[in-house]
């Protein structure tokens, strides 16, 4: 039971900031992002031994953050509220330009969770399509259409569409 | 990759940085979860039971002792204190408090409290070994997660706010704002109404936003010389000042009167265009970490509610001055002053300034 738990201690300390940065990109809430690591640790814990057994054990982990996320949303309204506030006053100048990263920030928090759940797992895990389909139990062409539909929001935003033109 | 995802993958790394970092609990709070859930499936019936009827209990903080444990219900505490006819509302990080108009606001030597008053942020500290004056009543607010390990002794409750908060004594935790509040005021009465007073909000009573404001855009684009001086034209009734440290909400005040001429004389005297610190006096490669400049939003009000919105930066990094996002005006002493004591806030940066390109 000591192994175990000191396995399991060093794991955290080593994964948890990973795993946190992961919940936290999936729902944009710091304590969510906190409580969602948490209960996947807490899965993990009730058979550790299989975490342990896995090709990559944090891969594991993340795989079940990814799927408490998902399955969270599914059984609790969402309290997050997307970030359409990232403006600092509601006087402020109309024409002034807009942070593109706080734009995308936004964007991401209204799109459906799996689009978000891929554009993450894709862009900032680096995760195949291949694999993203494995944590998400779906096909990869599924992927490839949750990917496809979440920047396709994204790129047809005015907001974003705007800095294009501004761009050109 | 195209130009969308590489902006969508930068946003990511980008806002990677806000993610929690601290992992000392985690470990710990999966395993209370895993020794809940297990005793849960033995006694499944007794718990289902037990959980409807904690549910329905709202624990009456003032029940609560100092180790946690509910207090006898036949030692109440007593009612004949003063409770304060006018109190002032103070936010930090998500969180506002009511407390005594009287009080003052970060009023320490070395981190120890001289007179009533409420530490809001005072993380770093040089101790001077001063003794705490016997009789004074204080409220600190601080970030950070608890550090009170397994729930042991400490218990959740509802204040009349709504706001959950976990702890015990005078010591709990907002959790839905990742706040310390540690209520240590010699009255009973005035601690429960102090206890009940804090509240989750969005915006605060000076009309500052809570969270969110990351404010990089008016600064982004410095330097020019407009020769309109005028930073803050007409005469205004009252200027919010908000600061922020990253996106949140550490500290903001309303000044009017003396404080508020004081404040627009200072502004009015500013030269053009931004600053940014001397290069050759500091390590650039402080700048590659998550920028603590301090961050201002003002909003000037005149007497009818209307109003205008300026931006000032205090820091090392990057354009540093004021601005109504078309007049750039330079970082000063007596600007750097002039916001932060309203706020009783200490401030730094670095002391050779040249002019922002």
């Amino acid at each position: 039971v000591s192994a175990v738990a000191d396995d399991f201690d060093e794991f955290v300390e080593r994964h948890g900031p990973s795993l946190l940065r992961t919940a936290y990109l999936l729902c944009g809430d710091q304590h969510r992002a906190h409580d969602l690591v948490q209960a996947a640790l807490e899965k993990s814990l009730r058979s550790w031994s299989r975490v342990t057994s896995a090709d990559s054990p944090v891969a594991y982990v993340r795989r079940i953050v990814v799927r408490e996320q998902l399955s969270w949303l599914r059984s609790r309204s969402s309290t997050e509220r997307p970030v359409a506030d990232v403006r600092t006053d509601a006087t402020a100048d109309a024409t002034a330009l807009v942070d593109a990263r706080d734009v995308v920030w936004r964007l991401l928090a209204e799109l459906p969770r799996r689009q978000r759940a891929v554009l993450v797992l894709r862009l900032f895990e680096d995760l195949t399509d291949d694999e993203i389909a494995e944590v998400l139990q779906c096909r990869p062409s599924t992927v490839r259409a949750h990917a496809s539909r979440g920047l396709a929001a994204l790129r047809a935003h005015p907001d974003l569409q705007q800095r294009k033109t501004e761009a050109t | 990759m195209t130009d969308l995802d590489q902006l969508v993958a930068s946003t990511l790394r980008d806002r990677a940085g806000d993610a929690p970092s601290e992992v000392r609990d985690l470990a710990d709070g999966a395993r209370a979860l895993h020794g809940r859930r297990r005793r849960r499936r033995t006694v499944a019936a007794v718990t289902a039971t037990a959980a409807a009827v904690a549910a329905a209990v709202v624990i009456p903080l003032s029940l609560i002792d100092g180790d946690g444990a509910p207090a006898p219900v036949t030692t109440p505490p007593p009612t004949t204190a003063p409770t304060p006819a006018r109190t002032q509302a103070v936010a930090f990080h998500g969180v506002e408090i009511d407390v005594p108009a009287a009080w003052s606001i970060n009023e320490e030597m070395c981190g120890t409290p001289t007179a009533d008053t409420v530490l809001r942020d005072v993380t770093v500290v040089l101790s001077c070994l001063r003794v705490r004056p016997e009789g004074i009543s204080t409220v600190e607010l601080r970030t950070g997660r608890p550090d009170w390990g397994p729930r042991r002794n400490v218990v959740t409750a509802t204040n009349a706010q709504g706001t959950r908060l976990e702890g015990a004594g005078g010591r709990f935790y907002v959790r839905e704002a990742g706040v310390m509040v540690d209520v240590n005021v010699t009255h009973p009465a005035l601690r429960e109404q102090i206890i009940d007073s804090i509240r989750v909000v969005d915006v605060d009573s000076n009309g500052c936003r809570m969270h969110g404001v990351r404010q990089t855009l008016p600064f982004r684009y410095g330097g020019g010389i407009d020769l309109d001086p005028a930073l803050v034209p007409g005469n205004p009734d009252r200027v919010a000042i908000c600061k922020y440290t990253g996106t949140w909400l550490t500290a903001s005040s309303t000044v009017t009167g003396a404080a508020l001429h004081e404040l627009l004389r200072v502004v009015d005297d500013l030269p053009d265009g931004f600053v940014r610190a001397d290069p050759e006096y500091y390590l650039p490669s402080v700048c590659d970490e998550p920028d603590e400049s301090s961050r201002f939003v003002l909003h000037v009000l005149d007497a009818d509610g209307s109003g205008r919105t300026l931006w000032a930066r205090i820091g090392v990094c990057g354009n540093l001055g004021i601005t109504d996002g078309q007049h750039p005006h330079a970082l000063t002493p007596e600007l750097a002053a002039a916001l932060n004591g309203p706020l009783h806030t200490p401030y730094a940066f670095q002391g050779h300034l040249i002019p922002a390109r």
